[in-house]
Order: structure tokens, then C-alpha cells, then sequence
């Protein structure tokens, strides 16, 4: 109350109480309290516009609310994440990616029946095979992605080639419910190929990827001792010596 | 409209009903008006309020209760929101010198007969708006919009307690700007609202 000039007609509370509860018009405080709730007069302005905006806000609809808009968002994203995830299982079950998305998401694999029974080739280094360029990426095309690596003067294995999913050998299926023997205690989304078990110790350890910039380009080969990606090792043609020990083995 | 009325109505104007909402239009405007007038000026408080009202069409969907009072407060609630986004606008309170003030409704000859006139309620909004603004507010929202201290306090993120004691100062200063006794009912013909400062 200290900023309070001195007033002369001082109000106690309970007379501020009764004005407030309208028990006290006869005043002239009250009289102005009384006024307060009188009418305006005249046409009420605004009536069109609000009406306007009624109409246009669309009559009967009433609106989504923040609640509903959120549980539809909930629902779409529990959709997306149930198809990813049935993909996934079903990619990682059958050890394959179909052509289209695997040339979207740029792994090159090869999983056709014959390359399954195919004994794992291997290609030493000969004088006559070609010498790895640094163009040599480029020029391998899908359909000679295996040639181009059979003829790799590091002598990588063609049955290496499609070693980004790991397709099982016909004893050793990748279906989850077919778990690997006991001699041959694979990642079941990762069943060692034969040639693969023979050297265990090249074997890329499923939990650990290099970082994208260690891509085994021809400006950058994989060190021996790092594995490199499945899906780098099937689009590099740089040498590595995977191959060459899975060769050897 | 009696409170038995008003959950009817208002599940009406939320169906999309234009007549209820017209209804609770016409019931609820004029005291958007007084209120604005009285924060926000007279000039400004017709824009305000038409904002006020775009924002209640779009959310009169998800406002809840069954009381005139709470659908109110409500309203009151967006107004004061419209005319804080228009002060921050202008970045500064449009604030008249009180001696300067331009169309001062003069005091009508009768204060207390005159209340239930239009040019009553006019010169009664003029006198309250040259109250301290946290009091013309709060006097405001207690008279002109009915609205309990609880309800008052939480509009304007006030204590109950410091509402009643900005309401009380309010009308202590009201009454010293009367200048008469407020006590003497006897008193009538005021002078025009003389502005001590």
C-alpha cells in the first residue's frame, strides 16, 4: 500500500467486498461499478467477421486435436517400422536383397542359385591376369562385377565375391531356425562360408564396420589386419588380402 | 441464456451450428469489448476482439466445461493473448497521458441512474481505464466479466490474494477520483472525472 496516494475517501474491505459483490450500487463507486455491466449500444461490431470466420473455418468440422494428429503420427511411424523390420527379417532370414533395392542401396551380391552351388573358386595370381587399375572400379559393371574379381591380380576368390550377406552353404542354411552346428558357431544372420571357417581369423567380426571413409577405394586399400564392409569388399576391387587367405586356406 | 442453456448451446456452435454460435456470440462480445477497451484502448479493442474471435472459432472445438463462467474466462483468456501479441507488436503499451486524454465520455449527470445507459457504461469504461493498468485489468475482469478471484487470479498469473488487494486499491482510487463519500448514498451529479496524478 506504500505506493498509494492518500485517499481521502478511504474504502475499508469490507466495503470493497460488498462493491465487488454488487451488494453497494447505491454509491458513486458502486454506481460506476454498475455502469460497467450496462450495455454499449449500437450494433455490436466484429458480428460479421466472426460469423465469417465460422463459415469459413468449415461449419460442423470440429477439429482434429492435438491428441488425434499425434496418434496418427504414432500409427504411421509404428507401420514404417513394422515393414522395415518384417524386410529386415526376411532379407536377413533368406540371406538375400532383392535386385531393386539392393541396386538402391548399392550392394552388389550374388545369390542366384548356381553361384550357391558353386564350389569356392579361387584365382591365384597369374601373368596373365589383368593388372588392377584405379580406373578398374568403374569399368566393373554388375554383370561382371565376379569376372572383373577373378581376374584381380590379388587373387580374391570369385566364391568371395558375394560375401556381403554371407549366403549359407547348402549343409549350413541361414534360416535362423536352422542354427549352426556347433563346429561352426557363425552369426546366424552371418553363416560362415566354408572356405570362410577354414580362416577364422580373417573373419569380419559382424559388430565391427569401418568408417565410411576407410572404403577400400583404390586410393585407400583395406588394411590387412581391418576388415573391410561387405558391401565395400564387393564393389572394391583394391586388394585385399581376404580373399588371398581364404585362397590360400 | 440461463447456465442450464449454455451446455447446450455451446455443443451446438462446436457442431458447427451457426445460430448458437451467433448465440454465444452476441452474449459474449460485449463484454470482450469492455474488457479491451479498458487494457487495450478504444481505438484497438474492435481489432483485438475480431482477432480473438478467428482464434475461438479455431480452437472452440477443444474447449471443455459447461459453465457461462469458465467459457468466459476463456474467451477473456485468447483476448488477453491477442492484445499482448498486439502491445508486443507495437512494442510499447499504447498509453494516453491521462491529462491529455482525448475523447473522455463526459460524466453523465447521474451516476447512478445513468448506469444502465450506453453513455453510462461508456464514461464508466473511460474512468476505469485511467486506473493503473494491473488494476483496470483486474477490476475489469471481477465486474465486468463476472469472474471469481480464483479464476481472475489464474487469468492474469496473479495470487487470489494480490488480486484482492489490486481489486481493493482499484476501487479505493475510484472513489478518490469520485471524490465524493462513497458511504453517502445522497451523493449524485459528479463532477467529471477530475484525474489526480
Amino acid at each position: 500500500m506504500t505506493d498509494e496516494p492518500n485517499l481521502p475517501n478511504g474504502l475499508s474491505d469490507g466495503d470493497c467486498e460488498d462493491l465487488l459483490a454488487g451488494r453497494r450500487t447505491d454509491s458513486p463507486v458502486g454506481g460506476v461499478l454498475h455502469a460497467l455491466q450496462g450495455p454499449l449500444g449500437g450494433a455490436l461490431p466484429g458480428e460479421a467477421a466472426a460469423m465469417a470466420a465460422f463459415r469459413a473455418h468449415g461449419a460442423g468440422a470440429v477439429p482434429i486435436t492435438r491428441r488425434g494428429r499425434a496418434s496418427a503420427r504414432v500409427v504411421a511411424a509404428g507401420i514404417g517400422t513394422g515393414v522395415l523390420l518384417v524386410g529386415g527379417v526376411a532379407a536377413a532370414a533368406s540371406g538375400t536383397v532383392r535386385d531393386d533395392i539392393a541396386t538402391v542401396i548399392g550392394v552388389h551380391h550374388h545369390s542366384s542359385p548356381q553361384r550357391h552351388d558353386q564350389p569356392p573358386v579361387t584365382v591365384s595370381p597369374t601373368p596373365s591376369a589383368p593388372t588392377p587399375s584405379p580406373t578398374s572400379t568403374s569399368a566393373v559393371s554388375p554383370t561382371g562385377h565376379g569376372k572383373a574379381h577373378a581376374g584381380h591380380g590379388k587373387g580374391r576368390g570369385i566364391g568371395e565375391t558375394a560375401q556381403p550377406t554371407h549366403p549359407a552353404h547348402p549343409s549350413h542354411p541361414a534360416h535362423p531356425s536352422h542354427p549352426a552346428h556347433p563346429s561352426h558357431p557363425a552369426h546366424p544372420s552371418h553363416p560362415a562360408h566354408p572356405t570362410q571357417a577354414a580362416s577364422s581369423t580373417h573373419r569380419a567380426h559382424p559388430t565391427r564396420k569401418p568408417h565410411p571413409t576407410q572404403a577400400a577405394t583404390p586410393t585407400h586399400k583395406a588394411h590387412p589386419t581391418k576388415r573391410a564392409h561387405p558391401t565395400q569388399a564387393a564393389n572394391s576391387t583394391a586388394g585385399s588380402d581376404h580373399g588371398q587367405a581364404a585362397a590360400s586356406s | 441464456m440461463t447456465t442450464a442453456e449454455f451446455p447446450e448451446l455451446l455443443r451446438e456452435a462446436q457442431q458447427g451450428d451457426e445460430r448458437a454460435f451467433n448465440a454465444l456470440f452476441r452474449q459474449n462480445q460485449p463484454v470482450v469489448l469492455k474488457y479491451l477497451m479498458t487494457v487495450a484502448g478504444r481505438e484497438a479493442a474492435e481489432d483485438i476482439a475480431a482477432d480473438t474471435w478467428v482464434s475461438v472459432v479455431r480452437d472452440l472445438g477443444r474447449f471443455e466445461g459447461d459453465e457461462p463462467a469458465a467459457f468466459r474466462a476463456w474467451l477473456l483468456s485468447i483476448a488477453r493473448r491477442r492484445w499482448i501479441d498486439e502491445v508486443r507488436r507495437r512494442t510499447r503499451r499504447p498509453e494516453t497521458p491521462v491529462d491529455v486524454l482525448p475523447d473522455l465520455t463526459p460524466a453523465p449527470d447521474d451516476v447512478v441512474s445513468a448506469s444502465d445507459t450506453a453513455a453510462g457504461t461508456r464514461w464508466a469504461l473511460d474512468l476505469l481505464a485511467t486506473l493503473p493498468p494491473d488494476q483496470a485489468e483486474i477490476l475489469a475482469l471481477r465486474v465486468i466479466a463476472d469472474l471469481d478471484v480464483h479464476t481472475t487470479a489464474k487469468l492474469v498469473g496473479k495470487t487470489p490474494g494480490a488480486v484482492r488487494v489490486t481489486a481493493h486499491r482499484a476501487l479505493r482510487r475510484l472513489a478518490a477520483q469520485l471524490g465524493g463519500d462513497h458511504s453517502d448514498p445522497a451523493v449524485t451529479n459528479p463532477a467529471a472525472p477530475t484525474i489526480d496524478t
